[in-house]
């Protein structure tokens, strides 16, 4: 047997994974060869970092309790690796679609309230000058606050069509 | 040792988990008790916090439990829930960030397969516990591709045979990825901790 033959068999040597017969072959080489046998002792040496570490002890009743688990119907952790989102559709039942449909008709109506209020508050634009800015962001400002109370009570009426919605069922 | 385990108590084990099908709890009591120790052990060489062990075997057994009737008792009841207990590993360390595919058997992660990273055993003078603590940290920081089985082999004493069974590859890749994983261990052993290096200056 020569070097290029023994090389690839020196792992499966020192793992004990050749049978008999081929060990037989080989050990002759690695007697006579330095370099081959140098590598079975790098191969070798390699063991002595792996050793037994400290156990961790099993808890007391641990079999009791994963079998009482798995009785129960546990399949185990199924976590996904990044959170989910809750989907809408897992609750899309007929309670939630109401208030979706409630929230979106509430967003458009303040959408075209602002827009009908904010053209009658705003000044043409040849009225418009530099002192007046301070009673324009007065006035922004008290829009904002309309708007404000009417998505609140926008929601409020949600909640109490979703409420009756459910009740209705 | 895998492979004596195998051989004294494959007939008791699928007797087991027939019982345990057929809806007796503590046959499935009696498997969990038989090889909590072992997976315990196992995962062990994966998280050094005895909580996650604990969650890992836990998770292992409840899946074993759930897919109890897919086991066709083709292979012995252990290297199958080896099987399950590898995978609950590599999702566990995904979720710790880890990435079980990072490492394809490119050549050239793991150096040249002509690189003769020497090393020497242990010093003497260092505890165990040290010895241990140096390997276990230069497994954290490789591929698991290459850590799975280098527990599998040296840890655990796994025949090749088994180590394909429970991975689904071939015996030939099994060597090919021992002999990378090994390259890749010296390697990073000799990086990290040059005082180990034999020969390297010769």
């Amino acid at each position: 047997m020569n070097c290029e033959h023994a090389r690839p068999l020196v792992p499966l040597y020192v793992d004990g994974e050749l049978t008999s017969v081929q060990s037989a072959e080989l050990r002759p080489h690695l007697l006579s060869c330095p370099a081959c046998r140098s590598l079975a002792q790098g191969e070798q040496s390699i063991h002595a970092w792996f050793v037994p570490t400290a156990e961790v002890p099993v808890p007391v009743g641990f079999a009791a309790h994963v079998a009482r688990r798995a009785v129960a119907g546990d399949t185990g952790s199924t976590r996904p690796s990044v959170p989910l989102e809750p989907s809408v559709h897992e609750h899309s039942g007929p309670t939630m679609q109401f208030v979706l449909h409630a929230l979106a008709v509430a967003a458009i109506a303040l959408v075209v309230i602002s827009i009908s209020m904010r053209r009658l508050d705003q000044p043409a634009a040849e009225e418009l000058k530099a002192h007046e800015s301070q009673a324009l962001d007065a006035s922004l400002f008290a829009l904002d606050q309309i708007n404000r109370e009417e998505l609140r009570a926008a929601k409020t009426f949600g909640s109490t069509g979703a409420r009756e919605g459910s009740s209705g069922r | 040792m895998a492979l004596k385990l195998v051989q004294e108590a494959p007939l008791q084990d699928a007797d087991l988990v027939r019982e345990a099908i057929a809806g007796n709890p503590l046959s499935f009591q009696l498997l969990v008790e038989r090889y909590q120790g072992r997976l315990f052990a196992l995962a062990r060489h994966y998280t050094s916090s005895p909580v996650e062990v604990e969650d890992i075997v836990q998770d292992t057994f409840l899946k074993a439990y759930s897919r109890l009737d897919t086991f066709q008792h083709q292979s012995a009841f252990y290297t199958w829930l080896y099987r399950i207990a590898t995978n609950t590993v590599l999702d566990f360390l995904k979720r710790r960030g880890r990435c079980p595919v990072q490492a394809v058997e490119d050549p050239e992660l793991v150096g040249s397969p002509e690189t003769d990273h020497r090393i020497v055993r242990p010093d003497a003078r260092l505890e165990r516990q040290e010895v241990a603590e140096i390997t276990h940290a230069i497994l954290d920081g490789m591929p698991e591709i290459f850590r799975t089985v280098l527990v599998m082999r040296e840890f655990e004493e796994m025949a090749y045979q088994e180590i394909a069974d429970v991975l689904d590859i071939s015996i030939g890749t099994v060597e090919s990825r021992l002999f990378r994983a090994r390259a890749r261990f010296k390697e990073k052993l000799v990086t990290q901790y040059p005082e180990f290096a034999q020969g390297m200056n010769e």
